[in-house]
């Protein structure tokens, strides 16, 4: 009797893997670029992605098969984030944009007319430029942004996902926006990438 | 047709709404019309769209890096190392306070203040 239980619980736990590999694959990539944009930062991303997908495994059976995944992941880890990270985190410094002045002034003189390589090189560049600048943003508006803007989620998805009405979406992307945007006009301005701010 | 007219502070509630496509043609057209009028907001809104389009335009979504999805196939073709180390990560955190464990909680103290009721009772009936 106990080995047939124990057969049938072992069949249950197989099929309850299964389902939860299912529901979370199409969401990886998707999961790990909000955590990589969240903390700036390879293995932090990694760590919080880790204990964001073992979380999502223990709280499954209270996932209701057939709602929004997407949103549940997204969730868990944004709530991860916020319990590790928030009291982790370093001081928001300023960007040190002068190393990355100097930086693409190197490559500007070394690529004299390498145009594809310098779009290449400069979009990178300014990838992570926004990726560190977005460090800057306080975490509640950094997250509509980019589950906004990065993610292409709609205010209602954005809502589920943290957990607040629609409205409230809308003023924080308007707040984190212009955050972001005082964070980047003093290297914006150097390269004349931004118009003049009032 | 005439549209209505707003103010500098209408003009911003709806700002973020149009940079996100969000408007209702009626509404567009007012905050099209206050922008024409309205340097000050009319900035506010290329600034706000510029900032969008720049996320969009330069941050390219990134792969998992192999490493990371080595580790997370490891993980979701082992339900047995699975579930340890999912039981393990609740174990290891003291401030993980499920709903689940709140309501054992009060359901422990409801029977005990039952118990203590009952023993009350029970020494009472004795004593007389």
């Amino acid at each position: 009797m106990a080995i047939i239980s124990s057969q049938l619980s072992s069949q249950a736990e197989s099929v309850r893997h299964h389902d939860f590999e299912t529901e979370i694959r199409p969401h990886l990539t998707a999961l790990y670029n909000y955590a990589f944009r969240m903390t700036a930062n390879e293995e932090d991303a990694e760590d919080l992605l880790q204990e964001s997908l073992l979380k999502a495994y223990r709280f499954f059976d209270s996932f209701e098969r057939g709602t929004n995944c997407k949103a549940w992941l997204f969730r868990i880890l944004k709530n991860t984030f916020i319990n590790q990270y928030r009291k982790t985190a370093k001081e928001p410094g300023k960007v040190d944009y002068d190393d990355i002045k100097e930086f693409y002034n190197t490559i500007k003189v070394e690529s004299a007319d390498a145009n594809d390589l310098e779009e290449e090189l400069f979009g990178n560049l300014l990838d992570d430029t926004i990726t560190s600048a977005l460090q800057s943003v306080p975490p509640e508006f950094r997250t509509v942004v980019i589950l906004c803007d990065l993610q292409g989620m709609t205010y209602e998805e954005i809502a589920d996902t943290v957990g607040c009405p629609v409205g409230t979406v809308r003023s924080r992307l308007h707040r984190g926006r212009k955050l972001l945007k005082d964070e980047l006009s003093e290297y914006a301005k150097s390269r004349g990438f931004l118009s003049e701010a009032i | 047709m005439n549209s209505r007219t707003l103010n500098c502070r209408e003009a911003q509630d709806l700002i973020t709404l149009q940079v996100d496509h969000r408007l209702s043609d009626d509404d567009c057209l007012a905050l099209q019309n206050h922008l024409h009028k309205c340097p000050l907001c009319e900035n506010e809104y290329k600034t706000e769209m510029e900032v969008k389009e720049l996320l969009s335009k330069h941050c390219k979504s990134v792969k998992i890096p192999d490493k990371l999805n080595y580790k997370i196939t490891e993980l979701l073709t082992n339900p047995e190392k699975m579930a340890n180390l999912s039981a393990s990560l609740l174990e290891n955190s003291p401030k993980a306070i499920t709903t689940q464990s709140v309501f054992d909680k009060k359901r422990n103290l409801a029977a005990l203040t039952l118990c203590l009721i009952l023993i009350f009772l029970a020494s009472v009936y004795f004593l007389v």
